[in-house]
């Protein structure tokens, strides 16, 4: 597998904090095409964490292989065009007037010329079904609308490496079910895209291929979810929840019914007790 | 016996603009002392509008908020009429909107975004003392309410703008309930924090109720629905729907039909369901009668 | 919220269609047009009146309502009377023998027809001024401003001046501003809930009103313009980098003719201008065009 991102040592403590370390001795990797969310609670450092990774802060220590290329200032180019970032706030991302304005930001700090960009923002706004909005300003879209524009326009860059830092914590449940299902469709459409996702929300995290649990600025656990989840009181000790599919998983099995490791959806779950049944009549 | 009632409330938005429309449509709730609660409905439903006229922030454009004698309209012959039999107390107290709001706590989504003194206390003396109460007095209810939400004392003197984003959350509803409101409102009282935050909110919310307080609370968060409130109010396209409990309304078949989120635990029920699974599946409300009824099903 | 005067309203008319930069030099030309000298009140008014009237039919081919100018600055009116006062009330100048007496009172003291007709022609500059900012700003896109600003500025950049800078500072205040006054109006219902009467009270109850809506409104521009500034640098913004523009400006026939006809009132103003000071002692434009004797 192609490590496309490399974490190694990285320590950071912001100015303000003196003597309380934000991030430490993190090490990590991801594999190109990976999806891996990154939870634990808040003050745990996973936004940092994600400024670190996208370069919008520098480490005190340690090193970060964004594509194979070392992040550093002499490489912020390159950086740059392999990795982006969709924040929390919807409103305080959108830079342009108009929706495609905004998609063709990214591009117009490329120096890219004129018409590759209407090409370009026309493909990403078809992408993310802005298409029909090219005109519209932002107070006109709802926040999933200006959160799957932020994504086109991260998306036209041509990246590697996308990095959702809470991009659904300010939306309705429409708007997270929108972007949720977006980022599905993007998987299926570009294999190649790696996402790293920074999230509150365990269900989301028990789905992905990967989930990195940091806590005081550590990794706690890390590994599939399947596996990541399986110790109950680990993870309910640093003050997360286990997800629904599992918490039911587990006070079946104290019952001694055993699902599959492998079964992690609620529908895969009503599946196999159906199907369990059956074969019982 | 209801603590707040509308009555034919419409409420015209832009009412000056040609693409001006309906954002309450003809609304007849009444909502009773001592209840908990939650106005749902997708975004653009009207529920925070509904809730900013109980407080009178927004004024009906035909028929009326009443919270206990207090009137509420932008329609002064209407507010005429309603007032012609009320005794000469009433009619005074109408005409200070501050004794309504003294009344009705209201809490906005994002509270944090209203602190603005230098110290903590400071601003949750504010309220109070717009309400006309003396310094000490005020001093001494702000302590109150800060113990209550949970902020130790040696924080009292700090800015709140050094406090992480829950806390100072905790410190704006303090703020709301230095003031004693019978009636707290909140909009989305969880949004944007993570689910340590909440659950803190929600406690202390809870604990707020059980003093003997109305709470109402506007949310897209159905498990906070389930978990909370004995009555939910359902609105959808500017228009009252549905007003029931929750248990009724997540197991009836409405909630796609408002496009709500189903909660998790009702959603499996449902595949379930659909699925054929052989048990009795109706009337279920938590995990662990689930639990039973599929090893029931499953004869373990 | 909505009815911010001059906001942008986009309707499809051919002054909306009118390059940015056009309108950007007709609105200069024409403010220019109402501060030149045109010799005595007859004139004046004269010449105003055609500009007004030019500035009425374009306001109705761009969709605006001439009369909501009146009805939505309603401060218009504190501003006239404020003038009034001071003009009528205050002797003009030394010399008062050329000048038309219109109240003496008894101790001599005498008011003069000059003060009103200054007053009202101060008033009709300024209302026309409104006028020509109004007819921009509610028929250009805000952006659209910004890359007529870029153009004018270019001779800056030839000097080394970081216009691109200048450009997207204004652009991305432009952008903020709907989101802020959204802003704003949450924070003061908050307060309101909280006791706060924007309304009412004295002076410094006002303040202290104020200042519970400004701090908040402070406290989240700075934590927006940190969040702005990431989402920038994460999309590779170099404010001293070589960019390339989205949108470009193109010069259309109609914008060629629509200079024409800036340039011709122009030269006409300009005419009547020249008219008046080179003959000091003529009459009035009228007595030129009609031979009638006014005022």
């Amino acid at each position: 597998m192609n490590k496309v991102l490399e974490v190694k040592n990285l320590n950071f403590t912001y100015d303000s904090q003196e003597g309380k370390q934000t991030i430490k001795n993190v090490s990590f990797s991801v594999n190109e095409g990976e999806y891996v969310t990154l939870i634990g609670h808040n003050g745990s450092g996973k936004s940092t964490l994600a400024k670190l990774l996208a370069y919008l802060l520098e480490p005190q220590s340690g090193e970060i292989y964004i594509n194979g290329v070392l992040e550093n200032e002499k490489n912020i180019r390159k950086i740059r065009q392999s990795i982006g970032v969709v924040f929390q706030n919807p409103d305080n991302q959108f830079i342009g007037s108009t929706v495609e304005s905004d998609i063709a930001f990214g591009l117009e700090n490329r120096a890219i010329p004129r018409e590759k960009m209407i090409e370009l923002v026309n493909k990403y706004a078809n992408l993310v079904g802005m298409e029909k909005y090219l005109n519209k300003s932002p107070e006109e879209l709802s926040g999933g609308q200006k959160q799957r524009v932020a994504i086109a326009g991260i998306l036209a860059l041509g990246l590697k490496v996308v990095i959702f830092d809470e991009a659904t914590a300010m939306l309705d449940p429409e708007g997270v079910e929108d972007i949720k299902d977006l980022i599905l469709e993007m998987r299926k459409e570009n294999p190649e895209l790696t996402f790293i996702s920074i999230t509150h929300d365990i269900e989301e995290a028990y789905l992905s291929d990967r989930v990195i649990i940091l806590n005081d600025g550590e990794i706690f656990l890390e590994g599939k979810p399947e596996d990541v989840f399986e110790d109950e009181k680990k993870i309910l000790s640093i003050g997360l929840d286990i997800p629904f599919v599992l918490k039911l998983k587990n006070k079946i099995a104290l019952k001694g019914i055993n699902v599959p490791k492998d079964v992690r959806t609620i529908d895969g779950l009503s599946e196999f007790l159906c199907g369990r049944l059956k074969q019982k009549i | 016996m209801w603590q707040i009632k509308t009555k034919n409330l419409t409420y015209i938005y832009d009412k000056k603009d040609p693409n001006h429309y309906d954002a309450l449509s003809n609304i007849d709730i009444e909502i009773n002392k001592g209840d908990f609660v939650c106005i749902v409905g997708k975004t653009g439903s009207g529920k925070s509008t509904l809730v900013q006229t109980f407080n009178s922030l927004i004024l009906p454009s035909t028929g009326y908020t009443q919270v206990e004698t207090f009137y509420i309209t932008s329609d002064k012959k209407l507010k005429k009429e309603l007032l012609k039999n009320e005794s000469k107390e009433v009619i005074e107290d109408n005409k200070h909107v501050a004794n309504l709001r003294k009344k009705v706590g209201m809490v906005f989504q994002f509270p944090e975004y209203q602190l603005f003194s230098e110290t903590i206390l400071k601003d949750v003396m504010f309220g109070p003392k717009n309400f006309g109460m003396r310094d000490e007095e005020a001093k001494e209810v702000a302590i109150k309410s800060l113990k209550e939400v949970g902020i130790p004392e040696s924080y009292f003197e700090r800015s709140p703008f050094e406090l992480s984003g829950g806390e100072k959350r905790r410190v704006a509803i303090a703020g709301i309930i230095a003031s004693s409101p019978d009636i707290l409102v909140l909009d989305e009282p969880t949004a944007g924090l993570d689910p340590n935050g909440k659950k803190e909110i929600m406690a202390l919310v809870k604990k707020i109720h059980e003093t003997g307080k109305t709470v109402i609370i506007v949310t897209h968060d159905m498990d906070l629905v389930l978990n909370f409130a004995n009555t939910v109010i359902v609105l959808s396209d500017a228009k009252l729907v549905e007003v029931t409990t929750p248990k009724e309304l997540f197991n009836s078949d409405n909630l796609n039909k408002y496009s709500l989120e189903i909660p998790t635990i009702y959603k499996f029920i449902n595949l379930l369901k659909n699925k054929g699974f052989a048990g009795n599946l109706n009337e279920i409300n938590d995990i662990d009668t689930l639990i039973d009824r599929i090893c029931e099903a499953q004869n373990v | 919220m909505s009815n911010v005067f001059g906001k942008f309203k986009p309707y499809n008319t051919i002054i909306h269609r009118l390059d940015p930069r056009l309108k950007f030099f007709a609105l200069i030309a024409l403010m220019v047009m109402c501060f030149l000298p045109y010799g005595n009140y007859a004139n004046r008014f004269i010449v105003l009146g055609v500009l007004a009237l030019i500035i009425v039919v374009i306001m109705i081919i761009a969709k605006i309502n001439p009369v909501s100018i009146f009805s939505s600055l309603k401060s218009l009116w504190v501003m006239m009377i404020f003038l009034l006062i001071i003009f009528v009330f205050v002797q003009q100048g030394v010399d008062t023998s050329s000048l038309h007496p219109m109240i003496i009172f008894p101790n001599g003291y005498t008011l003069y027809w000059e003060g009103l007709l200054q007053t009202l022609h101060v008033f009709l500059r300024l209302i026309l001024m409104l006028c020509l900012t109004l007819i921009l700003t509610s028929t250009t896109a805000p952006m659209d401003i910004t890359y007529a600003l870029d153009w004018y500025l270019y001779p800056l950049k030839l000097i080394k001046f970081p216009t691109q800078i200048v450009t997207m500072i204004i652009s991305l205040a432009l952008r903020f501003i709907p989101t802020l006054l959204d802003e704003s109006q949450k924070i003061m219902k908050a307060q309101k809930s909280r006791g706060v009467d924007y309304n009412r009270g004295f002076i410094s109850k006002k303040i202290k009103s104020i200042t519970t809506l400004i701090i908040p409104l402070l406290v989240s521009c700075f934590s927006r313009s940190v969040e702005l500034s990431l989402a920038m640098d994460a999309r590779g913004y170099d404010p001293y980098g070589k960019r390339t523009s989205y949108k470009i400006l193109k010069f259309h026939v109609r914008d060629l003719v629509s200079l024409f006809v800036t340039l011709l009132i122009m030269s006409l103003f300009i005419m009547a201008c020249a008219y008046s000071s080179f003959y000091p002692g003529a009459d009035n434009i009228l007595k030129l065009l009609f031979g009638v004797e006014a005022f």
